[in-house]
């Protein structure tokens, strides 16, 4: 492929500026459909491009075109790519494609779709109708402290001796006080995420655990939910924030596509190559 | 260069030996650095929490991402300057590896397409 030399305004990555414009399809997530579809001026990038199927058979990929080029993870990226599949998704069932995943040519998608028929059609039937939710747990440390001197026997005692004898007050016992509390928060932190998953269980299909955020997440999970049950789970998930109100704060987001349930291997390419 | 040589003559290729194995050893510490992108996904992750949960505005979340973007972009030059794989990017929908080790978890796939995992389990 040529290099134009000029150099390119707004990437930082060589690519862009390697390729014509609208060169390759950027693709958001795969569908079942009879026929074409667009879904408005909606795509990622600057210009706002055309989202539009390209299909082989029954299947579709939800694309748009774009130039060769690597989007970074940006905030702006992400829900740009995040959009188009909430639209997507509130007609159809959609296997989410990861971000940032570009094809060259129509050809290429329609031999993926082609290819990978059977795959794609036995897992959109697996995944028809569930929609995905995200849950992350934060608390309260100081909160959760304050409850747990009122309710430990044995911290309230060390605490009461510490504030007691201020000047006589070992190192000692300050160690152990501190540790005591370490160890009862590993345990609430445990019970409560326990005691959370428990309550969704019922009203969920699966789910999967994500790595806590930051120092103040206790849990960072994704529940795949039956479209029919989304009220239960509304339910048991106001439920459980009313019963931690003040301990526990709730980040409740969704509905998502299945994008922690699916997961597409495609074999990368480098675009120079 | 076989052992019993490297004893024989250790006075003389003893110290080179030594050289090229600790330069080895860090040049496999520092292309592990230099190409890892887990750190900058991690606090990427926890720059967008901070601004979900208000605790930065619009503006220094821009600036700090910017940052945080070059950085991601520095270890994909790295990765590719090694002949690492990157994500994102063009692919195309050919098969994968033959060679490329078996995904875990339940798989549904097609030997001429692209590999599908379903993960429908409690964790």
């Amino acid at each position: 492929m040529d290099r134009d030399l000029t150099p390119a305004p707004d990437t930082g990555t060589s690519y862009a500026e390697a390729a014509p414009a609208d060169e390759g399809k950027y693709v958001y997530c795969i569908i079942k459909t009879p026929e074409e579809r667009e879904f408005g001026p909606i795509g990622i990038g600057e210009d706002g491009n055309v989202v539009y199927t390209v299909r082989f058979q029954d299947l579709a990929a939800v694309v748009s075109d774009t130039p060769i080029r690597i989007y970074d993870p940006t905030r702006e990226n992400v829900l740009a790519h995040e959009l188009v599949n909430e639209i997507v998704m509130r007609e159809f069932t959609v296997i989410p494609m990861s971000f940032g995943t570009i094809f060259r040519t129509k050809e290429d998608i329609v031999e993926l779709l082609k290819s990978t028929y059977r795959a794609f059609d036995d897992v959109l039937e697996k995944m028809r109708d569930k929609i995905e939710f995200g849950l992350k747990v934060l608390w309260d440390r100081e909160q959760v402290i304050a409850l747990l001197e009122a309710q430990d026997e044995e911290i309230r005692r060390l605490k009461e001796e510490i504030t007691n004898n201020a000047q006589s007050s070992t190192y000692f016992a300050r160690m152990q006080l501190g540790r005591l509390i370490e160890s009862a928060l590993e345990g609430c932190a445990n019970d409560y995420v326990v005691d959370i998953h428990e309550s969704l269980k019922p009203v969920a299909v699966a789910s999967r655990s994500n790595k806590p955020i930051g120092d103040r997440m206790i849990m960072n999970a994704a529940y795949l939910v039956e479209r029919s049950r989304e009220h239960d789970f509304d339910e048991a998930v106001k439920a459980l924030s009313r019963k931690y109100e003040n301990l526990l704060s709730f980040k409740y987001t969704g509905p998502w596509p299945p994008y922690n349930f699916v997961n597409i291997k495609l074999r990368l390419e480098r675009a120079d190559a | 260069m076989g052992i019993l040589k490297h004893l024989l003559l250790w006075p003389v290729t003893g110290p080179l030996f030594l050289t090229e194995f600790a330069v080895g050893q860090i040049e496999g510490v520092v292309r592990e650095e230099l190409t890892d992108d887990t750190p900058v996904k991690a606090e990427l992750l926890e720059l967008q929490l901070q601004l979900e949960l208000g605790r930065i505005d619009e503006d220094e979340y821009q600036r700090r991402e910017a940052v945080l973007m070059q950085r991601l972009r520095e270890v994909r030059e790295w990765r590719e300057r090694f002949g690492m794989g990157t994500s994102g990017g063009p692919v195309r929908g050919a098969a994968p590896d033959a060679g490329a080790p078996a995904p875990e978890g339940p798989t549904i796939a097609d030997p001429h397409g692209a590999t599908i995992e379903l993960n429908l389990d409690w964790e």
